[in-house]
């Protein structure tokens, strides 16, 4: 079911989030603690911008797992960025591990990733592709639910895809669960779909975490709005009495450190939107 | 007006929303998936009370007599 980090806000060296906290995402990758199977080895992604040279991020993948790739930590320790995706991966059983296949995915200025699945995909699949637009479509590269999903978000958004903001960001985001979910009920699926969505395109970050079954507990997703977050001599720090432009905004599919008080755990079906100024708004999904 | 303590969002509890009687107490929730939430792990959401006199007072007041702070 895989595991996310996301950053908005100063710049920070990404090893400040990926690998140094306690509970970093590179641990994470052998010993996640909400997961019943803490093992998220498939590959990784991370996906960061430089708005300095061009408004499209760059992003890195690897099919090796997070812990032993001394790339990714080498990069880690030698980057800053204002906004970030970083992912790692547990394949659905029968999906490909393959580089096209790790997330975040990326199309123009957006990035997106995804934790959860996609009740009965292949029922649906041919209806999805079918939806899509020549120029959506043909930048699918890999097999994933998750990447023909993002497809889905970027056609609902259509011309607002060149200018957005925050709040579009997550209305649409919930346009694409409500699009899914109605698929699928076509399709005669029952089980629940779980749809922990991310979504940025650097200048704001629209999270969502649903389950199709109220009663059925979502994937794990948390947020933190503390401050400036900084690993010093290896233990994590969260400076809360910094000034405002140096401040952050996390989500994350775990918290990153013991200090409980400094995250929030997003409620079951509910939208989390991040602007630019750094003002997070929570809020139930709203029915279409 | 309730506060829903899942998601802290205001519930009217008048308008048929989802509601939950806990050790006594009725709690009102935004939906399904709050009231769900809160079933499945109260003591995360709960307000935390404060002790007038905990245990945890008494032994520090046995610490200071004993000078053994």
């Amino acid at each position: 079911m895989c595991r996310f980090i996301g950053y908005l806000g100063s710049e920070i060296l990404l090893a400040d989030l990926i690998s140094r906290p306690e509970n970093s995402l590179v641990r994470q990758s052998f010993k996640s603690r909400e997961r019943s199977e803490p093992l998220n080895g498939d590959g990784f992604g991370v996906g960061w911008y430089a708005p300095e040279i061009t408004d499209e991020p760059c992003v890195f993948t690897a099919i090796t797992p997070a812990w032993s790739n001394r790339n990714l930590l080498n990069l880690a320790g030698h980057t800053k960025s204002a906004c970030f995706f970083a992912h790692i991966r547990a394949a659905s059983p029968g999906m490909r591990v393959s580089e096209a296949n790790c997330h975040p995915f990326r199309f123009g200025r957006f990035l997106w990733m995804h934790n959860g699945t996609i009740e009965g995909f292949d029922l649906i699949k041919r209806r999805l592709s079918a939806s899509l637009p020549d120029e959506i479509y043909n930048s699918i590269e890999g097999t994933t639910d998750s990447e023909h999903a993002f497809a889905v978000f970027l056609n609902l958004l259509g011309e607002k895809r060149k200018n957005t903001c925050a709040a579009e960001l997550g209305g649409n985001l919930v346009k694409t669960v409500w699009q899914l979910e109605e698929w699928g009920r076509e399709a005669g699926i029952k089980k629940p779909s779980i749809y922990n969505f991310a979504v940025t395109d650097g200048q704001s970050i629209a999270t969502v975490r649903y389950v199709s079954d109220p009663l059925v507990e979502p994937i794990s997703l948390y947020f933190s709005k503390q401050g400036k977050y900084q690993c010093c001599d290896g233990r994590p720090e969260v400076m809360t009495d910094c000034c405002a432009e140096e401040s952050g905004i996390i989500i994350a599919s775990e918290r990153l450190t013991a200090q409980s008080e400094i995250w929030t755990r997003v409620a079951p079906n509910h939208v989390v939107t991040i602007d630019s100024r750094l003002d997070v708004k929570v809020r139930l999904m709203p029915d279409v | 007006m309730a506060v829903d303590l899942v998601c802290k969002m205001d519930v009217n509890e008048k308008a048929s929303k989802p509601s939950l009687v806990f050790e006594g107490n009725t709690y009102y929730f935004c939906s399904e998936g709050c009231r769900a939430e809160f079933k499945r792990r109260p003591q995360d959401y709960l307000p935390i009370v404060a002790e007038t006199e905990s245990c945890c007072d008494a032994a520090q007041a046995e610490k200071e007599e004993n000078g053994n702070v």
